[in-house]
């Protein structure tokens, strides 16, 4: 099982667990597809990056509140099958920043 | 968390985005859309039925993997119980949503993958048993709902898949990378994807050496990118979109017709972790069979029982709505009714009972194959008179009936109720004949004529599973003739195959 972490700002945090590959399963989505999980949308990244492996950096475009985006990957991860977990070691982070 | 509520499963669909397609529009929220939303309430019964305790032995079962009580939909059988309980199953939600228990063909996958993996893994040294194992794990411990997607578009049928002028026709491996794969293709005819939050996926029949990159198994989360489903459309559809939440109109209101979708998968990508057969094409046809198996006798014996008997108590009060009951021609028909429904049920109890562990070691019991076969084309062609009868015994009522509302139609409402009562009022009358047309000129008799394979499938099972030498021995030595004065003889017999 692979642990995720979502990191939105300095304070929001949210922890999902899924099956070995759901992470390259996101980097796959974000990176080769340019869209987020659930959101059949193109125009939703602005930029989206992997860094050492194990942080994806993803911008998201226009103006969005931390809670929404929050709310954003609460729907995003569930689709490519990783579920809410207590917490635990991530070994996977997902960034997510609003673009302004 | 091994056993999850209707509530928590309605809240879960909340937060799953498929792609889905249904009559010309886009559905953005599956309980928004009625045709989408009555799949969807469909599955939240069948969740529903495991917490009530008098559905307990039926619905819950111990999972092999964790000992945690778990949804008999996730369940791999392990013993004879274990096939009955589950033929069970089938007859409870069956004649609980008059519908598909949209999980049934996911745990019939899911139990052919547990056989073939095993049997893979002893064979080939591979680790596909140990992945399988995990991905159930994570599966029976969020109590997920699983369909499954076997049948290919297939194209021209005189074609073998890689002879067809599009590829697509049958789902395929597009890209082979260190971390997964990438298949693209067609699966059709699919039950109840849109709402689960997995699917399974098997190859849609045997395979031959050349036809490796057709032979794929895996498990892929519906709302993955690059998955789109095209939702069946129908009059039911169309129905059930234009009355949207006034579902009192419709003939099975809260879960409706059956609702398949076409799925498209434009380059999808499966993590190493959810691939269960990659190019084995020795396998692929004994992972479908194994998968046939167990669903003939559900789909066949149990489920399609379940749904006869709400037609045959539909078919009842429609007699007693109009007088009809105690007509002797009436009372024999609906004897019928039940002889032919009550058949297939006692192959599935055979099949389940004859059931046996597949292969030797695995801990994976399945049902008897002739027996499941039985149970499957019996009912096949008993559907038919099934809701024939329902038809006959409705009237032409069934089919010329007006809206119910229009009864409450100032104007017409009065007049319709005085042309429609009978031995009951004009509005139990209707209501009784909306169920009947439901099922007399619905979806169901053709979905259940081609369910768990066409009727052909299991005429060429039965050719294959019959030893006719042997009742032809039997004959013989009953006639008291010889070997050498039978019209064929047996060794003749054997050279010609």
């Amino acid at each position: 099982m692979e642990a995720i972490e979502v990191q939105i700002g300095k304070t929001l945090r949210g922890t999902y667990i899924g099956l070995g590959g759901t992470f390259a399963s996101m980097i796959e989505c974000c990176l080769r597809k340019k869209a987020l999980p659930g959101f059949h949308k193109e125009d939703l990244i602005a930029k989206a990056e992997l860094k050492n492996g194990n942080l994806l950096r993803l911008v998201l475009t226009g103006k969005r509140r931390q809670d929404k985006l929050m709310e954003m990957m609460e729907i995003a991860l569930p689709n490519i099958g990783a579920y809410p977990d207590t917490g635990g070691k991530a070994a996977f982070f997902i960034e997510v920043k609003s673009e302004k | 968390m091994a056993l999850i509520t209707a509530k928590q499963y309605l809240e879960s669909v909340k937060k799953l985005k498929p792609r889905v397609y249904v009559g010309g529009k886009w559905v953005k929220n599956l309980l928004d859309n009625p045709v989408t939303k009555s799949m969807v309430m469909a599955n939240a019964a069948i969740y529903e039925l495991a917490e009530q305790p008098e559905n307990k032995e039926v619905m819950v079962a111990k999972s092999h993997l964790t000992g945690e009580p778990i949804n008999r939909n996730l369940n791999v059988a392990r013993n004879i119980h274990d096939l009955d309980m589950r033929q069970e199953m089938a007859l409870l939600t069956s004649q609980t949503v008059g519908t598909c228990n949209y999980r049934c063909v996911g745990c019939d996958a899911l139990n052919s993958l547990a056989s073939t993996t095993w049997e893979m893994d002893r064979d080939l040294g591979t680790k596909y048993n140990e992945r399988f194992n995990n991905w159930l794990k994570m599966a029976q411990s969020k109590d997920l709902a699983v369909s499954g997607a076997i049948t290919d578009a297939k194209g021209d049928r005189k074609k073998r898949p890689s002879q067809q002028d599009d590829l697509d026709v049958h789902l395929h491996l597009v890209e082979k990378r260190d971390d997964g794969i990438v298949v693209r293709g067609y699966k059709v005819s699919q039950s109840g994807a849109i709402g689960s939050h997995e699917t399974l996926v098997l190859p849609g029949g045997a395979l031959r050496e050349g036809e490796e990159q057709f032979a794929l198994s895996f498990a892929v989360p519906n709302g993955s990118p690059g998955l789109t489903y095209i939702c069946q459309y129908n009059a039911y559809s169309a129905e059930r979109e234009l009355y949207g939440d006034d579902i009192e109109e419709m003939g099975n209101p809260v879960y409706g017709q059956r609702e398949t979708s076409t799925m498209v998968f434009d380059n999808v990508f499966i993590p190493w972790e959810r691939v269960f057969l990659f190019g084995e094409t020795r396998y692929a046809g004994r992972l479908v069979s194994r998968f046939a198996k167990a669903h003939r006798m559900n789909c066949g014996g149990a489920c399609k029982v379940g749904f006869a008997d709400v037609i045959i108590g539909g078919t009842l009060m429609a007699a007693e709505a109009t007088g009809v009951d105690k007509v002797p021609h009436i009372q024999e028909k609906i004897i019928d009714m039940v002889r032919l429904s009550e058949t297939s049920h006692a192959c599935a109890i055979a099949a389940a009972m004859r059931g046996r562990e597949e292969p030797k070691g695995s801990g994976v019991y399945l049902p008897d194959d002739l027996f499941g076969n039985a149970a499957k084309l019996n009912i096949a062609h008993g559907f038919w008179e099934i809701i024939k009868n329902a038809g006959d015994i409705g009237g032409g009522l069934v089919v010329t009936m007006p809206r119910l509302k229009d009864l409450k139609d100032p104007e017409v409402g009065p007049v319709l109720k005085k042309v429609f009562a009978a031995a009951a009022p004009a509005e139990t009358r209707l209501k009784i004949a909306k169920f009947l047309q439901h099922w007399a000129a619905g979806l169901h008799g053709a979905g259940t004529w081609h369910g768990a394979g066409a009727p052909q499938t299991q005429r060429f099972m039965f050719t294959v599973l019959t030893d006719f030498e042997k009742k032809k021995k039997m004959a013989r030595k009953l006639m008291g003739m010889k070997e050498e004065d039978a019209p064929v003889k047996p060794e003749a017999k054997k050279a010609a195959k």
